[in-house]
């Protein structure tokens, strides 16, 4: 979810960016139903663009962009007190 | 746990469909595979607090959704639909791996519903035909035995208008019929008072049933099944 704060995203888009930017490479069947669950919960609003009908554009909804705004929140503090804990 | 979701389905089976069984529901086009499967799951869910997964390749959600709206049959919000439509437009096929993906979609749902009990794939054919022949009988035994480590009744749709000659398979798919624990054809017949839908269970190990071919309509919630046709 964090990476779609910033941009709107296709599943496509969402694993190359997830591959390039952690050199992990999400399978299809993992980010896909992921995408769709989140969108039927309302945290996800999704759209074909203009003139590209072949992709579907996911973006946060107000709701989901509070959420992955405090989950990203909730990690910064995380990774600051293990940081703390390692340099000990 | 299923034979009381189809008005009449208790006509054809005497006991229930044990849970986790695969079953294979093969017929012509038009004779209301993708309608009676997603009754079954929808009616079944709707008395029960378990989830449901229904895979389409070959129709979108929104496509799939006004076909069984057209048939009565109503939608259940625990009976989850996913589509395959984005994924195939956004990778190239020689990107994917159906069959493995089909596994992981799974888990998904399984994961985000513990209680996920019931599955559907429609249709095994479409599945087939974008997928990498090499391998593929064991591809298939790998994906039943998933199936059923994961306690899922299973529903596989295919499409075998030609597939069933002289009370023989064609090769093609004797392997889903071996491994199966069941199967139940679709068809039409034509007879003197026209031309009518008909379902039949072939087998269901571990569950008695009858062998004669039996109406299949549609009523006013989906499909109903009447007496033996003879």
């Amino acid at each position: 979810m964090s990476s779609l704060v910033e941009k709107q995203m296709c599943g496509y888009d969402l694993i190359k960016e997830i591959f390039s930017s952690c050199d992990v490479f999400l399978s299809q069947g993992t980010v896909y139903p992921v995408l769709y669950t989140l969108e039927s919960e309302g945290l996800l609003h999704a759209e074909y663009s203009k003139g590209d009908m072949r992709s579907k554009k996911y973006s946060l909804t107000p709701k989901g962009r509070k959420i992955a705004e405090k989950e990203i929140e909730d990690f910064s503090k995380a990774l600051e007190q293990v940081s703390v804990l390692l340099s000990r | 746990m299923l034979k009381n979701t189809i008005i009449g389905l208790d006509k054809i089976l005497f006991d229930d469909i044990p849970k986790g069984s695969v079953i294979l529901v093969t017929g012509a086009e038009g004779t209301l595979k993708s309608g009676l499967v997603f009754s079954m799951m929808a009616n079944f869910l709707s008395a029960n607090d378990e989830h449901g997964l229904y895979v389409t390749l070959e129709q979108n959600l929104e496509s799939h959704l006004r076909n069984m709206k057209s048939l009565g049959i109503k939608e259940e919000p625990n009976l989850h639909i996913f589509d395959y439509r984005d994924m195939r437009q956004e990778w190239m096929d020689s990107e994917l791996d159906l069959i493995k993906t089909t596994g992981e979609v799974i888990d998904s749902f399984k994961e985000k519903y513990g209680n996920l009990t019931l599955f559907a794939l429609d249709s095994l054919n479409a599945l087939y035909s974008i997928s990498d022949p090499g391998d593929m009988r064991k591809k298939i035994y790998n994906f039943f035995t998933h199936l059923r480590d994961e306690e899922l009744t299973s529903f596989l749709i295919m499409e075998s208008a030609q597939s069933r000659m002289s009370g023989q398979f064609t090769q093609l798919h004797q392997v889903e019929h071996f491994l199966a624990d069941g199967t139940i054809e679709l068809g039409m017949i034509e007879g003197k008072g026209g031309v009518k839908r008909y379902i039949q269970i072939l087998k269901m190990r571990a569950t008695k049933h009858a062998m004669e071919k039996h109406q299949l309509t549609i009523g006013d919630n989906g499909p109903n099944i009447l007496g033996p046709i003879y």
